[in-house]
């Protein structure tokens, strides 16, 4: 009969199953597997991080390190650790962006790294920018390693601010100075073939920078540093000076975005393409900018950021990722993980990633040996974002505020934008509504997470 | 033995050996995988006794209040539902048990049919502490429940209807059947109806991803989700571009598939290059569509605009514009699974009965709305039903690339957004670090009875007048 056929056919391949499904002989190799989003087809810096695991892996031949990228998104990379984390099988280390440490941390996935560094490896910490180290502190630990951290810096084209009579080695500082000097460039807008001046994506990632430069908080308990948030500071004068900035800007048509937020990549486009003066970016976008300026022909200039004013001088906060050891290890595999991200963040490394990368270095000790090269002064852009970070003042507004569910609370803030450039909002009435929507994520976050 | 059962001995046998072969290798190459999954089906089925054990204790432990309510209103629901069935039963003169006896049955499941839902909900509904509109929305889900479980149950108390069987086309053994679904059901339920039970589960509990700790809500995200001003305003949007969709879809794939299906040379060629749109991914087709209509001066459409006409329309920024955008998007990339179906649907009209129409005396217009759009009506019944769906569910990726739901409605999106479809809320509030996901497995819950009662709906009304060829 069929059955007794098919039934044998069965029996035999569990047989076979069980044969060669039974358990391999522990490894005396030691695997870890690292987690980026630099996936892009042609990301370049992929190429850099994997160099690094190369000499890494030289030096500790037991050691071998897969490095990755199940996407080239920042969210969804934490998720995709998350679910593989919930079926044991999480990736050792997992690059986590700047506004997710609250979430990584309360989560309970991950080890936080002054829990499991050695003595001698935390002793290397306080090489690290000040600035930097005070963004991933949480009460007082270090909870992930900052390694790929970056700046807004203001990118302009130095021909449209010649052809419009401008100085282009003066470029605006101050938003007072950006609607002057858009003034000029509007007024040679059919000449420059420009559709407006500025154009930058509706991100939450300036205003955070702006209320940090105005020594301002942006949520309360310290920054969400000294407890949980419950009220973020959207109303106050400083957010507002923030959010009138934008509506100036849409009232002379000034301004532009691609239509979607969070755009940097559309953004950039539209400042290549030449159908702007002037954009806003990070400095991890540096190398591009160069590369495709030239190729479009135009010279490009940098400057820092634009301040609120000038009595906005206390710097700004850093962006960009850490690295996080997640649980579930074996404790060599967990240790080798450990190894291998001071590896990574060590100075020589340090300095090979913020060449090859274009992110800024974390470390003093790279600045100096950066700076006694002379690198800086071959590349004066990068100098710009060294320079402002460097003269943060080290305090709780530009350490960068920290709460769990910040992806609901920047996009309230983003909406708010959004409706004070698109919609006939007034900054006041946008800004009521988007700190209404950001408190009611965080008190449901907290009532459900606990203090 | 006859060929035609020679024939079928050896196809059944081939089925079987194929089967065999590809469960070998199956098994083979997946055998880790396959190993995991029965060590967890072995967890589950050792957790059983526990569980029973838990529900038992839960029974003992509940007060008599929320238990009898659920039962009362179990045993109603069972009761009348019964009656309408068997009256109906009696007037079509069907085969039908004792009324007596009928009745108490009905009652009876009713009542147990109604504890999954309630003990399901921990009798939350029934307690005194429930909102108002939980106790509605719970008695609804209860008596939803009670029903669910009584309508298989009459279907074999009135005896099945038996269909005359051809000969060919069945199984002489029917166990063999089963073994060949058996693949089908165990995915079923272990992708399908495992996860909607955990859904179900994961909607009555405040919970953030990925954090674990998770509190009890009884039916509140439910409820909020009803009074939250966003969520309406995000069915309204939906329907609004799902009519859009659907509607826009369908009738331009007619035309087209008019059009391609005429006798001009290079048809077939004219035919592939129309279909393939839907080879495309939804979120590659909006990434084609962000590029062109993409705002600030590097968009395509508003380049050549601005050189021609000196505009450019604020696509992504304007409310309407932008569910104009995000419609036009979704009808381009479910119109060519549209056109497949209306060529081959243009080619089964019979050309005598149009050419009859014509010796008649009817134009080609006539000809259209009188003969082919008639015959095409179980085509467009079909693709009615798939567009509604694809337009619920298929759309979130194009909202995504074109307008992240927006452009904000009020003051910061206070009234939602113009282009947050129930589909792309859901996905926010279920994927973002940090995410809502009780809120998120509840709306999962609304739009999938949604959906379901439109599909029904559809089934009920239109598919009653629509006549299938022969």
């Amino acid at each position: 009969m069929i059955y007794k056929r098919l039934l044998v056919v069965a029996l035999a391949s569990l047989l076979a199953l069980a044969v060669l499904g039974a358990p391999t002989q522990a490894q005396e190799k030691i695997e870890i597997k690292f987690v980026h989003i630099f996936g892009g087809q042609q990301d370049s810096r992929a190429q850099v991080v994997e160099a690094i695991a190369e000499v890494f892996m030289e030096q500790n031949p037991n050691i071998t390190v897969t490095v990755s990228s199940t996407s080239t998104d920042y969210l969804e990379l934490f998720n995709n650790a998350i679910l593989a984390a919930e079926q044991g099988q999480a990736p050792h280390i997992v690059q986590v962006e700047d506004s997710l440490i609250q979430l990584a941390t309360d989560s309970g996935f991950f080890h936080l790294i002054s829990d499991i560094a050695t003595p001698e490896q935390l002793a290397t910490l306080d090489d690290l920018l000040p600035t930097v180290r005070a963004y991933y502190t949480l009460g007082g630990k270090l909870v992930g390693m900052p390694w790929n951290a970056s700046n807004p810096i203001l990118y302009y084209n130095r021909n449209m601010f010649e052809q419009a009579g401008l100085d282009p080695n003066a470029p605006p500082k101050t938003f007072a100075e950006v609607l002057e000097t858009c003034e000029k460039i509007m007024a040679k807008k059919e000449t420059l073939g420009i559709t407006a001046c500025i154009n930058f994506p509706i991100s939450s990632w300036f205003a955070e920078q702006w209320m940090a430069m105005q020594n301002a908080l942006f949520v309360n308990n310290d920054n969400g540093r000294s407890a949980r948030a419950t009220e973020v500071f959207f109303t106050s004068p400083e957010m507002l000076r923030i959010a009138q900035f934008y509506r100036d800007m849409r009232e002379k048509g000034y301004y532009t975005y691609t239509g979607r937020v969070n755009d940097y990549n559309g953004e950039g486009i539209t400042f290549l393409s030449k159908r702007t003066a002037m954009t806003i970016s990070s400095t991890a976008g540096l190398t591009l900018f160069q590369r495709f300026s030239r190729a479009q022909g135009f010279e490009l200039g940098t400057a820092p950021l634009i301040t609120p004013g000038p009595d906005a001088d206390n710097g700004v906060t850093v962006g960009g990722g850490s690295v996080w050891v997640t649980k579930g290890h074996s404790d060599a595999e967990t240790k080798a993980a450990v190894d291998f991200i001071f590896f990574l963040t060590d100075t020589e490394n340090d300095i090979k990633w913020h060449k090859g990368s274009g992110y800024f270095p974390i470390r003093q000790s790279s600045i100096e040996r950066l700076t006694a090269e002379g690198w800086f002064e071959k590349n004066p852009p990068f100098a710009i974002a060294i320079n402002q970070l460097r003269q943060s003042r080290n305090n709780i507004a530009n350490a960068g505020f920290v709460v769990g569910p910040s992806a609901e609370v920047r996009s309230a803030l983003m909406k708010g934008l959004q409706s004070i450039v698109d919609g006939a909002e007034t900054p006041e009435a946008a800004m009521a509504a988007a700190k209404q929507a950001a408190e009611r994520a965080l008190a449901d976050y907290n009532a459900v997470v606990g203090k | 033995m006859g060929l035609d059962e020679r024939l079928q001995t050896f196809s059944t046998r081939a089925i079987a050996v194929f089967v065999a072969v590809f469960s070998a290798w199956f098994i083979l190459a997946e055998r880790e995988g396959l190993l995991r999954f029965l060590l967890w089906l072995l967890e589950s089925l050792s957790a059983a006794p526990r569980s029973l054990e838990a529900l038992i204790n839960y029974y003992l432990s509940l007060p008599a209040e929320p238990l009898v309510l659920s039962l009362g209103v179990g045993g109603l629901a069972g009761g009348a539902v019964s009656y309408l069935i068997w009256q109906n039963a009696r007037r079509d003169g069907r085969r039908t048990p004792n009324w007596l006896m009928g009745m108490a049955l009905g009652i009876g499941v009713g009542m147990l049919g109604a504890q999954i839902a309630a003990a399901a909900t921990q009798h939350c509904t029934y307690k005194s502490e429930a909102a108002p509109a939980e106790t509605v929305l719970g008695v609804f889900l209860t008596a939803l429940t009670a029903i669910a479980v009584l309508l298989p149950l009459w279907t074999l108390l009135l005896g099945r209807r038996r269909v005359e069987q051809a000969g060919s086309g069945y199984f002489r053994n029917r166990w063999l059947g089963y073994v060949l679904l058996a693949p089908t059901l165990l995915s079923l339920l272990v992708f399908l109806y495992y996860p909607s039970v955990q859904m179900f589960n994961m909607s009555l509990m405040a919970r953030r991803f990925p954090i674990r700790t998770e509190r009890f809500v009884c039916l509140g995200n439910y409820i909020s989700l009803l009074n939250d001003i966003i969520y309406q305003n995000s069915l309204l949007t939906t329907f609004l571009i799902t009519i859009f969709v659907v509607a826009g879809s369908m009738v331009t794939a007619l035309a087209i598939a008019v059009l391609a299906s005429q006798k001009v040379r290079g048809a077939g060629v004219y035919r592939t290059l129309l279909i393939f749109p839907f080879a495309l991914s939804p979120v590659v087709s909006a990434a084609v569509f962000q590029a062109m209509f993409r705002e600030g001066g590097s968009g395509l459409i508003n380049y050549v605009l601005d050189l021609t006409f000196g505009i450019q329309p604020a696509w992504l920024r304007d409310a309407m514009l932008a569910r104009l955008v995000v419609v036009f998007a979704a009808i381009w990339n479910i119109l060519g699974f549209n056109i497949i179906f209306y060529v081959a649907g243009l080619q089964n009209v019979p050309r005598d009965l149009q050419e009859a129409a014509a010796i008649d005396g009817a134009n080609r217009v006539q000809r259209f709305f009188r003969i082919v759009l008639p015959m095409l009506a179980p085509y467009t019944f079909f693709l009615l039903v798939t567009n509604v769906t694809y337009a619920f569910y298929g759309i979130y990726g194009a909202i995504d690339m074109l307008t992240q739901g927006g452009p904000p409605l009020g003051a910061a999106g206070a009234l939602g957004g113009a282009t947050n479809m129930l589909i792309y809320k859901l996905y926010e509030d279920g994927f973002r670090p940090g995410a809502p996901i009780g809120s998120a497995a509840a709306q999962a819950v609304y739009l999938f009875s949604i959906v379901a009662a439109l599909t029904v709906l559809q089934f009920r009304t239109i598919e009653r007048n629509i006549t299938y060829g022969g």
